[in-house]
């Protein structure tokens, strides 16, 4: 059985965090987490950390929200990556993130 | 601070997800095409297969939840909108006007504290034919401070 838990995490007006996992039983088996900035009407994912098929990785986007690079990450916890969110903000679009 | 939001997700709510991810990207298959092989393009893709996947299983599940880890929500969460949001969540609506005549509101005043709801995703309004259809997207509202 898979249940997915949906979260989306407001850190400013035009800043939120959305988050989606996979769980089969207790086991998680798919996460995402997103960083999005509103831009007008639309939300731009800026940085995106996930293990689509298996490999834990980090995304980040640039103004059109078009993928402009991915490093290899370490499996974190929602918890974690928010509080990465919500200390460097815009500023982890600059960062080296492969070293948070 | 914090502030959470839960939705309980009916199963009406399934139907509204399926409609709306079927809108996106035509068909499951369709999209299980574009998750694996143009995932690199679209962040989207993955997170709709993911949950496509799991709406069409018989004993799948989704929980939604919102929280505000920001305290500028409470601009927005002024007594006559919570009163709102409670109305809507125990009662269905067919539009704003409708909404106004049961709450015996003025139409814009109403208007205009359904858009600062939707703002936040409290709220969704939609279109149905002329109207628009106010929706809560809250069942319950929970504050707490972490340590």
């Amino acid at each position: 059985m898979q249940r997915v838990v949906r979260h989306r995490i407001w850190v400013r007006r035009d800043e939120v965090l959305d988050a989606v996992e996979s769980f089969e039983g207790t086991r998680r088996t798919f996460y995402s987490y997103t960083y999005r900035t509103q831009r007008k009407d639309a939300w731009i994912p800026t940085v995106r950390w996930d293990n689509w098929e298996g490999q834990d990785h980090v995304d980040r986007y640039d103004e059109q929200g078009l993928l402009r690079d991915r490093t290899t990450w370490r499996e974190r916890t929602l918890p974690d990556v928010l509080k990465l969110v919500k200390t460097f903000r815009r500023n982890l679009l600059t960062m080296d993130l492969a070293e948070l | 601070m914090r502030v959470e939001v839960s939705r309980e997700v009916a199963k009406a709510d399934v139907a509204r997800e399926t409609a709306l991810l079927e809108a996106r990207h035509t068909s499951f298959e369709s999209l299980r095409q574009r998750a694996f092989v143009e995932r690199c393009s679209d962040p989207v893709a993955a997170d709709d297969y993911v949950l496509w996947r799991a709406l069409r299983e018989a004993d799948g599940g989704l929980e939604d939840r919102t929280v505000f880890d920001t305290p500028d929500v409470f601009r927005t969460l002024t007594p006559r909108r919570v009163e709102l949001l409670e109305f809507l969540h125990g009662n269905e609506v067919a539009s704003i006007k409708d909404l106004a005549a049961r709450l015996r509101r003025d139409y814009k005043n109403t208007y205009d504290d359904l858009v600062a709801l939707e703002a936040w995703g409290l709220v969704s309004l939609v279109r149905e034919g002329k109207n628009q259809r106010p929706i809560a997207k809250v069942t319950s509202l929970r504050v707490s401070w972490e340590k």
